[in-house]
């Protein structure tokens, strides 16, 4: 069961995002999140993809971006980062 | 002499002349091997091989000028910047030197074509110097950037990864590591505040103020640390810096440092001083490396290029000088040095010793002309070398020209001939291309087939005088004054007269297409010609009748160093007017003083005050003098107090603080120790007749 976010991922919609993520990753993994909607992403978005990480990391649990929008790929790489090394950090 | 002998004397100078460019040459390549004085190096080796192109374009040297040719683009790209001086490149630009002198040795001995060994020689040089020919992409310095936003970028509408996007496009984002030590966990993080940091390098050709500049709206929030990296770029940037006189200069142009790095610096130095209380304060160089904004080897290359702006002294000329008359400058010495013990010597009979004294003036006037007749060579030589160049722009053009020389034998100061060259040819090229017709136009227009260009010297109060005249279609007044109207340099509506139509043609802006050639080099057009005149003090001017012709008049004074001045008294200050300008002078009539003209023999002579032009205070006196000064045809009246008499002057030339000021040529000391202005009678009349008309152009 993934998570899916639709449009922006920015400081913006940032609280509630937090909120859904927070919800979700209360459940039980692994954990999927599907970033094929995301039409903007800012660092706010990436903090809270990396929180989400160690959260999912610190529960012994897997987490997976999945499907990253065009707009995702583009603010990931002018930080040198993909979908995979975002987990590493 | 015939045209043979002629042809044969003027290779020998080219000879001598290409064997002692050589050798410079060859001199400034080891120099530049020890960074010796880069930026002045390169220049001096950039010319030699462009003088060498030019001459032995004159003489038809095709193998020399192409081969010197490809030497010269590799240097123009050295003196640019953009490629490096490296161990490589002066290895293989030495043998290039050897080359171009085994040809030149080959020319002395009458080989006027290269050997088919010379040929190969040549060709595997230049395959040599190909990766310096086009030089990759020069690596450009790193910058380690370290951003750390404050907390409330975000909120702030300040997103970090818009500043790495931003950077991106300043030069290449060679690395970046997003930090994550401060982001807290998922529970307690505040979705709103920025956590994440960032390091990054940056490759970039831009200055680190500029850089800098891009953090300007988060700077005082954040934490920005911008540190360049290792690197030898900036060395070899520094190295190849114009002369500076300061540490903070050099750092700031090379681009390594900003103005407030420096400034920052400098008051810690300062603050140390007040501590300590003992003037001894660390070195600048030293803290900026204690801050990490430059590194060691930076600051020690710039040091390094400041101790030789230091030491750098005046280049060492070489000129040639006829031994009979440094014979003879010896001799009038040495006649000096005794009538001068005998001015010392007290008479017998009492008397005093003018006639000694009036001996030692005399001489000392004769060793100035014989000291600056050292300086002078017949303006012939240069002349004759057109000769050549009508030729081959005859085949070129398919015209039949007739190149006439006619006084050949004034005599000029040997740098005014050298830097009067270019110019010159620009000028003949132009009235053999533009002003010369067609042999069919010219058969139309009833003229003889063949065309004239005349080059003629002469000298002519203080000046020589250098016309080229052609007898083509002279200058089409409607063309030019259409063409500027385009341009917009002059209004549609103006009536300009018809020699402020011609004398457009020196416009910036205005150069007709010029095509770029072997000869003539880069291109220039005629604003460029008269900016080379103007530049030793001459004037260039056009003289032109429809279907007649064409006559350039350059004209420019003998020598840069001594003029005979004429003495006048402002108020308490003195002005030099250069005698030459000067044709008369009269008192101020009593019913003129108020007037701005007046009336000699016949005609009007319009003033020019200079009590208003230097803003002299103190009332004039009860009567003041005029004057007539006569410049290109024009006259006018200087109004001065008091007229002091000839003076013979030797020009000091004003500092570059002074560049704007167009009516002073130069400074002097008289004899009492103070400074009287040297006025430059050109622009002092220009300017005066300017402001009287009635603006007709834009």
């Amino acid at each position: 069961m993934s998570l899916a976010f639709e449009g922006e991922l920015t400081v913006m919609t940032a609280a509630e995002q937090h909120a859904r993520l927070r919800a979700y990753l209360r459940g039980t993994g692994p954990f999927e999140l599907d970033l094929s909607g995301v039409t903007e992403l800012d660092t706010a978005g990436l903090q809270l993809l990396l929180a989400a990480h160690h959260d999912a990391r610190q529960q012994g649990a897997h987490l997976t971006l999945r499907h990253p929008s065009p707009a995702v790929a583009t603010a990931l790489a002018v930080a040198h980062l993909d979908t995979e090394s975002l987990g590493d950090l | 002499m015939s045209d043979f002998a002629e042809f044969a004397d003027a290779l020998e100078t080219f000879i001598t002349e290409a064997r002692e460019l050589l050798q410079d040459f060859e001199e400034g390549l080891l120099g530049l091997e020890g960074y010796d004085d880069t930026a002045d190096t390169v220049n001096a080796l950039f010319r030699a091989m462009h003088t060498l192109k030019g001459s032995a374009g004159l003489f038809g040297l095709e193998h020399v000028v192409s081969f010197t040719h490809v030497v010269e683009t590799v240097l123009e790209s050295v003196r640019a910047g953009e490629l490096p001086v490296t161990a490589d490149l002066v290895s293989a630009l030495l043998p290039c030197a050897d080359h171009v002198s085994s040809m030149v040795e080959g020319i002395a001995s009458g080989r006027l074509a290269p050997t088919a060994s010379e040929q190969a020689i040549g060709e595997r040089l230049l395959a040599a110097l190909q990766p310096f020919l086009e030089p990759a992409a020069t690596a450009s310095p790193v910058w380690r950037l370290r951003l750390w936003f404050g907390p409330d970028s975000l909120r702030n509408g300040m997103d970090p990864l818009s500043f790495l996007r931003y950077l991106s496009t300043m030069g290449t984002l060679v690395q970046v590591a997003t930090r994550t030590d401060a982001l807290p966990d998922l529970e307690h993080l505040d979705p709103e505040t920025c956590y994440l940091g960032f390091e990054a390098a940056l490759a970039t050709a831009a200055p680190k103020a500029d850089i800098e500049g891009v953090f300007d709206f988060v700077r005082d929030d954040s934490q920005i640390e911008i540190v360049p990296v290792p690197d030898d770029a900036f060395v070899r940037r520094i190295e190849q810096l114009p002369d500076r006189d300061r540490l903070g200069d050099l750092l700031i142009e090379s681009g390594v440092a900003t103005d407030r790095d420096i400034s920052t610096a400098l008051q810690i130095q300062q603050q140390d001083n007040a501590r300590t209380g003992d003037g001894s304060s660390r070195p600048l160089g030293e803290i900026l490396i204690e801050r990490n904004v430059v590194q060691a080897p930076v600051v020690q290359a710039a040091l390094s290029r400041q101790r030789k702006t230091a030491e750098s002294r005046p280049q060492d000329q070489t000129i040639r000088v006829y031994a009979n008359r440094l014979d003879k400058l010896i001799d009038l010495v040495g006649e000096l040095v005794i009538a001068q013990s005998s001015v010392g010597i007290r008479r017998v009979d009492g008397g005093d010793n003018v006639d000694a004294q009036h001996e030692v003036m005399r001489l000392v006037e004769e060793v100035r002309h014989s000291a600056l007749s050292l300086r002078m060579v017949p303006i012939g030589t240069t002349l004759r070398r057109f000769e050549r160049v009508v030729r081959d722009v005859c085949v070129d053009l398919d015209k039949d020209v007739d190149l006439i020389i006619t006084g050949g034998d004034a005599e000029m100061d040997k740098a005014l001939v050298e830097r009067i060259s270019d110019p010159l040819t620009h000028l003949v090229r132009n009235a053999l291309d533009h002003g010369i017709e067609t042999r069919a136009e010219r058969e139309r227009a009833g003229k003889p087939v063949r065309g004239k260009l005349r080059l003629n010297a002469f000298h002519d109060a203080g000046s020589i005088v250098i016309e080229v005249a052609d007898d083509g279609r002279g200058l089409d007044r409607d063309r030019i004054l259409a063409k500027a109207v385009g341009n917009g340099l002059v209004s549609a509506t103006a009536t300009p007269s018809d020699q402020e139509v011609y004398d457009l043609i020196f416009e910036p802006g205005f150069s007709t297409k010029e095509t770029v050639s072997s000869l003539s080099g880069r291109g220039v057009g005629m604003d460029v010609v008269r900016r080379n005149i103007a530049e030793l003090r001459g004037t260039v001017e056009v003289d032109t009748r429809a279907g007649a012709g064409t006559t350039f008049r350059i004209r420019l004074p003998l020598t840069l160093a001594i003029i005979d001045g004429f003495l006048v008294g402002v108020g308490p200050a003195s002005y030099i007017v250069p005698l030459d300008r000067v044709t008369e002078c009269v008192e101020l009539p009593a019913s003129c003083a108020e007037r701005p003209c007046m009336p000699l023999r016949g005609e009007v002579l319009p003033f020019i005050r200079l009590r208003d032009i230097f803003g002299i205070a103190e009332p004039p006196p009860r009567r003041q003098n005029v004057v007539v000064i006569e410049q290109s045809g024009q006259r006018a009246g200087l109004v001065v107090d008091v007229l002091l008499g000839q003076f013979q002057t030797v020009i000091k030339p004003l500092g570059g603080l002074f560049g704007a000021a167009t009516c002073i040529g130069g400074s002097t000391v008289l004899g009492n120790g103070e400074v009287a202005l040297i006025l430059d009678v050109g622009p002092l009349v220009a300017d005066h007749v300017a402001r009287e008309q009635v603006p007709v152009l834009s």
